[in-house]
């Protein structure tokens, strides 16, 4: 967009000889600036939790994940792994991504597959997390910072497995014998909605494994002490 | 060029054979759009029923057996929620924003077909999800349609199990389906434009309907994770929103949560919510208001940049919403300050629409009768706004009558105003049909009289102290006698009000029925959407080609053209000018 | 046409009904006149754009409505005019908002000389609590709330101590001292709010909030709930009794504090049972009550429920009914109860073994059903009735009794007097069941549990 300079447009003039008309954005498919919105609208979702989280966790009541020896993400080795598979499921994708660019419908195929069985790896790995701490006494009812972690994971894995849905769904219509440039734009969605995720989970492991000190810090810092 | 490559996908076009295929499982937004008007018509239809309902427990207190306590806040709580949320948001978005879209930035669907049917299918699921609440044990929530915890989950509320937590899926679905919806909208208005079709030639219904789904994209999100939230703590039993608590005579497990952290969340998607409404009827009555005076829509710049403006205050407004929540009240300051400045492109709003009128040539049809009634149901509306906004003048009128008559008059009867106006200018194109004027003047004259006598009296019980969502008033000192009279006559205006609708409902079906077919493009408008090659346009809109378009959608009554308007795909070289004019001669200037 | 001549008739309308209403806001009764001020002056300025736009709107329709032989005008802006027409809105927009905040400054900031006192919800009820000799109220927390404990006050906060309870729903002030008002809810969301007093607050379960005021005027005005709290929310209303200080003082006097209300009183069942000989002709030595003397079933009370009654028969609030003979005798027996070894008397009935009274009418117990469910939130689902809400048993209870107490209610019998808190809330709540014949399905719904 062109930003103000098009909305200060007088368009009962007449737009003079030699110069072509208007026309839309150009070279953008609808597709990704659909992805945009969607990112987005997920954003401010995550976002407006986030500020949430942070005004519940300078309650009393609120007692973080970490910050003693005996919390469960004291140490966080388990989170450590199943973010690594995050990684390499968006590598994966990425890999389908170039192929895309090198013309190796194999590269795709690949790419795309390994991308998304890695993300339901990811998202099993999330349940073993949460079985471990339920056995461990850490309920979703026990505490808000329970709750939280589970909101917060709960809602990141949903998110991913709707990008299996779609990763599926352009599976399928390779299958059907689609061509490359008939998947492009999806496969390059499906790129950047993985990177989104990983960047999202990075964030959230870095939020929901803080001490109540960094809490309180950044609540502070947020005005929302 | 993408426009070349839309152009070029009309052979893709998969056009269905099937009954089935075209009217159920159509992927046709002309088709989807139907289907959300009519299941939208339908609930609000609804809705009104309730009202009625509750209207007579307000006016006859004890009079009806059949109405009791749980009843009447059930009753109040679904007709909010039904009114605000699927009929009014569902019909001007999914219904109109479907429709006209395409047709008036000139493409042949939306750019997503497959997901603008499934956001439909998902409108329906939320639908059936909502309306299956009055079904299960406890019935349907009756926590307000504001949905406060704690109250919304604990016993002393009706509906407080079942029928919250259905509220709360079916408010889930129906962001889904929203959200489909919309990234549709906003990506076709975006990237599908015909050529020529610059953001500031589009009409401004679609300026008014791309920034309320851009409000809506970025403020349902409060909502549905206030949903899930609220979900947690009704189902799981955690303490997002739920201090400690003893109800009704037992303590409950919860511990350290807020629920004014839940009100911040509603409004921040609530205030948004009022002109997610209101932004796209204000597009609408603007362009009926220039065609049917014949006249351009006087300054057009600044109608867009008001519609920009107003859904970009629009977020920080929330909190005048909560001025005696008991948050923090120095928030009074600020948010007080914000909500009166909203006033200010919203009276130049009013203001060009009454500028448009003067100087005009003025066709008194239907649809012009219906938004010259908003015009003065909306300058209602939002004066008595004002002293809602003002934070002290809050304190003695929130939480009273004077709040549901301000509420109902800028956000129920004034976009429903502009809803019956749109209705009746754009079935022609729909059908081919124009509905029949005789049952529209007796509907508007009913439904304009009617509702301002339910609600301009509404205010002064509102002055007088009388508070909202009461059952029943009880004794009182400070009411008196007359109060309750009126409070008769309210329900009595409200139920004629609501047999005024029949006839709209009749109207109808008696047009597609028996009124012969009309003219094409009646009422001589200018913009894309009355040229297409076929009444009603055909799946693909446009034939094989695309128009190009050279001008903007007000070129009306312009000096020294004969005939007094032009279409926006004719260029210049096909206009006829009058002896004497030319393209230099004429009013419009070439530079 | 038409619609003009209409328009400008709404707006004379409008014009009418606001300066001829009979329905304004009531009389004034503390210091806020200048809310009323910026309400007046709000309603000057959107008045005048009221008219003017609408006439303005009436008169173009008026003058450019359709001729065949004339054209609109083509003018697609005039910035001269927008321009004007946004700085006059805007001015106008100062002129309402400046106002507005200044008051709201005077709202936001207690005088240092306020009286606090807090007020108390829960569903559907008000219950207040004075500071006491230290002037300072002591901690406080629904975790707390027990049958002994019914204002949940934090026992290890000395503040608390000596704090005053009134557990009423009539709330004394003195005139013309200002008052800070702390509000405090044991359950869901609440709203004070007293219309003469034009503030009103919410409150908030799990934090506080407060309001103030200076009561001006002397007299009884009514406290409501304006925040949905729940089924019976339009019942939960209170009162406000300003008066001079003196009579304020002498009323707060004759309120417990805490320590007086956890404080125990040793009782003596042998004198209770000596008391109870002259109850037990009617009410039966067992307790279990006497249909044909009308008389209740009292070993299903609870003694607050039985002390409260009796003290409102001595009172004059219940029983005065020339017609109900069964009231009147109460009232009468009442009057020579010994208030000193009262508590004896009801500590006795409460050690005798609880007895059921079957019942006795035949109705459609499954309308029956339909019709507890308005009952259920305060009397419990299985009619055992809740002492912390004040509400008593119905399981077990002469159904003959009930059907006599609900009629007494309807017809305005009992409950009418303003004191009895309970009696206008049920008041309230009979007028839902309309008929006899629903009557009698409830309570032989009731003689089931």
């Amino acid at each position: 967009m062109k930003g103000f300079s098009a909305l200060a447009e007088k368009p009962w003039l007449a737009i003079p000889d030699g110069h072509s008309p208007g026309s839309p954005d150009e070279g953008t498919p609808p597709a990704q600036i659909a992805l945009r919105f969607l990112l987005m609208v997920i954003s401010i979702a995550f976002m407006l939790i986030f500020v949430t989280f942070l005004t519940r966790s300078q309650y009393p009541d609120f007692q973080a994940l970490a910050g003693e020896p005996w919390l469960p993400f004291n140490q966080s080795p388990r989170l450590w792994a199943t973010t690594a598979v995050l990684v390499a499921a968006s590598a994966a994708m990425h890999w389908a991504r170039h192929s895309i660019k090198a013309q190796r419908p194999d590269g795709v195929m690949l790419g795309i597959s390994v991308g998304g069985v890695l993300a339901l790896v990811f998202i099993m790995a999330q349940w073993t997390t949460w079985n471990y701490l339920a056995n461990l006494g850490y309920g979703v009812s026990e505490n808000p910072a329970n709750a939280y972690f589970y909101l917060f994971t709960g809602l990141h894995a949903l998110h991913l497995f709707g990008g299996v849905l779609a990763v599926v769904r352009v599976f399928i219509r390779i299958g059907q014998g689609c061509s490359l440039e008939q998947v492009a734009v999806a496969v390059k969605a499906c790129t950047t909605y993985w990177h989104y995720l990983l960047a999202l989970w990075l964030l959230l492991f870095f939020l929901l494994t803080r001490t109540p000190e960094t809490y309180a810090l950044i609540a502070a810092a947020c005005g929302l002490g | 060029m993408t426009h070349i490559a839309i152009a070029d996908q009309e052979p893709e076009l998969h056009h269905p054979r099937t009954f089935i295929g075209k009217y159920i499982w159509s992927q046709d937004h002309k088709v989807i759009a139907i289907q959300y008007a009519c299941t939208a018509i339908f609930v609000g239809l609804i809705a009104l029923l309730l009202s009625v309902v509750m209207r007579l427990q307000l006016g006859f207190p004890d009079q009806f057996d059949f109405i009791n306590p749980n009843m009447y806040l059930q009753f109040v709580t679904l007709h909010g929620m039904i009114m605000v949320i699927y009929l009014l948001t569902a019909l001007l978005l999914g219904g109109f924003g479907n429709y006209l879209i395409p047709l008036m930035v000139g493409t042949r669907d939306m750019v997503f077909p497959y997901l603008n049917m499934l956001s439909y299918w998902f409108y329906l699921l939320s639908v059936l999800v909502l309306l299956a609440s009055f079904f299960v044990p406890g019935g349907p929530t009756g926590a307000g349609w504001t949905l406060y915890p704690p109250q919304s989950i604990l016993e002393g509320t009706p509906g407080s199990g079942m029928g919250i937590v259905l509220m709360l899926a079916s408010l889930a679905i129906f962001i889904i389906a929203f959200t489909m919806g919309g990234l549709n909208y906003v990506s076709t208005i975006l990237q599908a434009r015909t050529r020529g079709m610059t953001l500031m030639r589009m009409p401004l219904t679609i300026w008014g309907i791309f920034t309320a789904t851009i409000l809506g994209l970025f403020a349902f999100p409060a909502l549905l994770v206030s949903a899930i939230m609220m979900l947690f703590d009704a189902v799981l039993g955690t303490s997002f929103f739920m201090p400690a608590i003893v109800s009704l005579g037992e303590a409950t497990n919860h511990e350290g949560g807020s629920p004014i952290l839940f009100q911040h969340l509603f409004w921040f998607f609530g205030h948004p919510e009022v002109y997610i409404v209101a932004l796209p009827a204000f597009g609408m009555v603007s362009d009926v208001l220039s065609v049917h005076a014949r006249k351009n829509i006087f300054g057009y710049r600044m109608m867009v940049w008001a519609i920009v403006i107003i859904g970009g205050l629009s977020f920080v407004v929330w909190a005048h919403h909560m001025y005696v929540s008991g948050m923090n009240p120095y928030f009074g300051f600020f948010f007080a300050t914000t909500t009166l400045i909203i006033a200010v492109p919203t009276a130049i709003k009013v203001y060009n629409w009454v500028l448009t009128l003067w100087q005009g040539n003025i066709h008194l049809t239907v649809p012009m009768l219906f938004a010259i009634g908003f015009i003065f149901t909306f300058t209602h509306g939002g004066l008595s706004g004002l002293f809602l906004g003002n934070v002290v003048i809050d304190l003695p009128l929130s939480d009273t009558f004077f709040v549901v008559a301000h509420f109902h008059m800028v956000m129920g009867v004034s976009p429903i105003m502009v809803l019956f106006a749109a209705i009746y200018h754009w079935f022609p194109l729909v059908t081919g049909k124009q509905l029949n004027t005789r049952l529209g003047m007796i509907h508007f004259w009913g439904t304009f009289l009617g509702t301002y006598a339910i609600y301009l009296p509404m205010h002064y019980l509102g002055f007088l102290g009388v508070p909202r969502r009461y059952y029943a008033l009880g004794d009182t000192s400070f009411i008196p006698e007359s109060a309750h009279t009126l409070n008769a006559n309210i329900t009595i205006a409200a139920i004629i009000v609501a047999l005024f609708q029949l006839i709209f409902i009749f109207n109808l079906f008696w047009t597609i029925k028996r009124e012969p077919k009309s003219r094409i493009n009646p009422w001589g408008a200018a913009s894309l959407e009355w040229h297409t090659p076929d009444v009603p346009p055909r799946h693909g809109n446009w034939g094989k080609e695309l128009p190009t378009v050279h001008r903007w959608a007000y070129d009306y009554s312009v000096p020294g053209v004969v005939g007094d308007f032009i279409p926006q795909h004719v260029p210049d070289s096909e206009v006829t000018f009058e002896p004497g004019f030319d393209r230099t001669g004429s009013g419009r200037k070439s530079t | 046409m038409y619609i003009a001549i209409v328009i400008v008739g709404l707006v004379a309308v409008t014009l009418i009904l606001h300066f001829a209403s009979p329905w304004w806001l009531t009389p004034l009764a503390s210091n806020w006149s200048s809310i009323d001020t910026t309400i007046e002056i709000s309603f000057w300025i959107t008045g005048f754009v009221f008219v003017a736009v609408n006439l303005f709107l009436a008169w173009s329709v008026w003058r450019f409505r359709y001729n065949k032989n004339r054209r609109s005008h083509y003018e697609p802006e005039n910035k001269k005019l927008e321009i004007w027409l946004t700085a006059l809105t805007t001015v106008g927009v100062i002129a309402m908002l400046t106002p507005g905040l200044i008051v709201w400054a005077k709202v936001v900031h207690v005088p240092d000389d306020a009286l606090e006192v807090e007020a108390i919800g829960q569903q559907w009820q008000w219950t207040f609590r004075f500071p006491g000799d230290d002037g300072v109220l002591g901690a406080a927390n629904a975790r707390f709330v027990s049958n002994d404990n019914r204002f949940g006050l934090d026992p290890s906060d000395p503040n608390g101590a000596d704090d005053i309870l009134v557990e009423h729903h009539r709330l004394h002030l003195p005139v013309d001292q200002p008052v800070k008002l702390v509000l405090r809810s044991n359950d869901v969301l609440h709203n004070f709010a007293v219309p003469q007093f034009r503030v009103k607050m919410d409150l908030v379960p799990g934090t506080q909030t407060y309001q103030w005021f200076t009561p001006t005027r002397e007299g009884n005005f009514d406290i409501l709930c304006e925040e949905l709290c729940g089924l019976a929310h339009y019942t939960m209303k209170g009162q406000v009794l300003v008066e001079p200080e003196q009579a304020f003082q002498s009323w707060l006097a004759t309120y417990p504090t805490f320590t007086d209300v956890q404080s125990g009183n040793e009782v003596d069942l042998a004198v209770g049972e000596n008391q109870y000989q002259s109850c037990a002709g009617c009410h039966g030595a067992d307790g279990g009550g006497n249909a044909a003397l009308n008389a209740p079933n009292l070993t299903k009370l609870d003694h607050r429920y039985m002390a409260r009654q009796l003290r409102h028969y001595r009172q004059g609030i219940r029983g005065t009914e020339p017609e109900d003979i069964p009231g009147q005798t109460m009232a009468t027996i009442a009057q020579g109860i010994d208030p000193n070894s009262e508590a004896d008397l009801l500590a006795y009935i409460a050690s005798l073994d609880p007895v059921d009274v079957d019942g006795t009418l035949e109705g459609d117990i499954s309308n029956g059903q339909r019709l507890y469910g308005a009952c259920t939130a305060c009397h419990g689902a299985s009619g055992e009735g809740k002492a912390l809400l004040s509400a008593p048993a119905l399981a077990g209870q002469s159904d003959q009794y009930l059907q006599r107490q609900l009629e007494h209610f309807s017809m305005g019998w009992r409950g009418k007097h303003p004191q009895d808190r309970f009696g206008t809330q049920m008041r309230l709540m009979t007028r839902t069941i309309h008929s006899p014949e629903r009557l009698r399905d409830l309570l032989t719904y009731i003689a089931t549990l």
